[in-house]
């Protein structure tokens, strides 16, 4: 065999995929060759280096926010069932998601997020199953996922109103959204939600408590243009707005309706509470926004999504962190 | 088992760190591998309906996951010029625990680097054989292919990898002492000859066992 053996050749030799005459050629050849034999012997290393190769665990947070999704597309799921089936699906956590859910979305029966699967002649299967006495630290998961579903499906809940048109202003839409969640689905308040921020039913001042209450997020639709420069002023306008106007609800352009918002709102919420959801535009175009608690009970994250936020991909136009209102 | 959510979510609890694994490492990219990861799982979810509680349940999810990262990947070399928001907004969706600096995990990203210059097949079957350890025939399973295709989709990744990373030999691995010449022995040469065959590594994940596919 004349010359050096290149390193696919080496390669090939090294799984076995070589013809026996080349197999034989090859190992001849790198019997007296140092050259080859060296390459020979970093190929032989190179799996090793490859499995030595360290990757970022799973982020805690992301099985919190894929739980949560899978949770609001049984949810939707179930949703799609006849009355009947939901009232059965209704259990501890999970009722209220699939009561709110169950008004959502009939409004939206082509639905994608819910139609595919073909599951329509499963009636009677449960949804996000509740937290049962016998089940461990996943249930407790599944359940506090579930409870983030009630947030945002009561948000959806306001969301489908609006897109329908019924003439229900914000306020109603919001105390709507409130009144399907009972008392029992909030324990997700958000841990950087202040104590001042906690009493949403305090009489007098009934409008600020709607709009800053995490478990309640203030759904608009502004149809404010949104501009790059001005997001920080403009979100912060609507924050301290929200509570007080009651928009005319204006069936712009919702994500693609409104369970695809709840799961794009799962999605992009994660474990963080919305705050406020504005079907508006960013820049001229159709766009979200989204103003979601952070770690930190000193900023807002902003994430502006375009009308394709689903529950598979974000559509994301920008994301940026304002200073959270003092 | 009809998409059960029950049952789905403890799929997904027991597996979640593999599948997790596969698509990190596979798209070099935390926050491209969360949303790859969320995708596969919903679509799997919507199509349960099919799935048993065998053996087969784990080489169904693992195709999902690395189709979802190869789709990624494909689409990724369609239109290059989308990447930066990926970072701004991976604090919001997937926050990752500081790297810490050692010397393994400057390996590692040179590793990862090299990797993504390979095209999108030759990637997956390094991942999961190289990377993660699984047999081959497993791989091959997980991606539809014959044995015979793994192999040689590896061979040729790894010839497209070693000159990327010959700069590495020596650190952190057992070649090759810094600055000296990746010539060993012919000895060494030969003896590595007669032990070519598989390196009968298994998956760290599984603590020792097989990677259960």
């Amino acid at each position: 065999m004349r010359g050096h053996v290149d390193s696919e050749t080496l390669a090939a030799f090294r799984e076995e995929l070589l013809p026996r005459r080349k197999a034989g050629q090859v190992a001849a050849h790198l019997a007296h060759c140092e050259q080859c034999a060296g390459l020979d012997a970093q190929l032989a290393d190179l799996p090793g280096l490859l499995a030595h190769t360290s990757a970022p665990p799973m982020p805690d947070a992301l099985t919190a926010r894929i739980e949560a999704a899978l949770s609001a597309e049984a949810a939707a799921r179930s949703a799609l069932t006849p009355a009947g089936a939901a009232t059965e699906a209704a259990g501890t956590a999970v009722g209220a998601a699939g009561a709110a859910d169950a008004g959502a979305t009939p409004t939206q029966p082509g639905d994608a997020a819910a139609g595919r699967g073909g599951q329509h002649g499963h009636r009677a299967r449960r949804a996000w199953p509740g937290p049962g006495p016998g089940r461990s630290r996943l249930a407790l998961r599944i359940a506090a996922a579930a409870a983030a579903i009630v947030v945002i499906g009561g948000g959806g809940y306001g969301v489908s109103r609006l897109v329908s048109g019924g003439g229900a202003g914000q306020a109603s839409t919001a105390s709507g959204a409130a009144a399907a969640a009972p008392e029992a689905k909030r324990p997700s308040a958000s841990p950087a939600m202040g104590p001042a921020e906690h009493g949403a039913g305090r009489s007098g001042n009934k409008s600020r408590a709607a709009s800053v209450n995490p478990s309640e997020p203030a759904m608009l639709s502004s149809g404010t243009n949104y501009r790059t420069g001005q997001l920080k002023t403009q979100v912060e306008a609507a924050l301290a707005s929200a509570g007080r106007t009651v928009p005319a609800p204006k069936p712009s352009h919702p994500v693609n309706g409104a369970t695809a918002l709840i799961s794009c709102l799962n999605r992009v919420a994660g474990n963080q509470s919305p705050l406020l959801v504005d079907t508006a535009r960013y820049n001229g175009r159709p766009a979200t926004i989204i103003v979601l608690t952070t770690a930190s009970a000193k900023t807002r994250r902003v994430v502006v999504v375009g009308p394709d936020c689903s529950a598979t991909q974000t559509d994301l136009i920008t994301t940026t962190t304002i200073p959270a209102p003092r | 088992m009809n998409g059960d959510a029950d049952a789905f979510g403890l799929l997904f609890t027991r597996h979640k760190d593999r599948l997790w694994a596969v698509a990190v490492r596979t798209l070099g990219d935390a926050e491209e591998a969360a949303d790859a990861l969320q995708d596969a799982m919903i679509s799997a979810f919507r199509q349960a309906s099919g799935f048993r509680g065998d053996s087969a349940v784990t080489t169904w999810l693992h195709r999902i996951v690395v189709n979802a990262c190869l789709d990624r990947l494909r689409r990724r070399a369609a239109r290059p010029a989308v990447t930066g928001l990926d970072e701004r907004v991976m604090d919001v969706l997937a926050p990752v625990p500081g790297a810490d600096a050692s010397a393994r995990t400057e390996t590692s990203l040179d590793v990862m680097a090299a990797l993504r210059t390979l095209p999108p097949d030759q990637r997956a079957v390094l991942v999961l054989v190289d990377m993660l350890g699984y047999p081959v025939a497993d791989a091959a399973a997980v991606l539809g292919i014959s044995t015979g295709t793994v192999k040689s989709r590896c061979a040729r990744g790894r010839a497209r990898l070693l000159p990327k990373l010959a700069h590495l030999y020596g650190r952190g691995t057992k070649a090759q002492p810094p600055g000296s010449p990746p010539v060993p022995s012919a000895a060494q040469g030969t003896q590595e000859l007669g032990n070519q065959a598989v390196t009968g590594r298994v998956s760290p994940a599984e603590g020792g066992g097989d990677p259960g596919l």
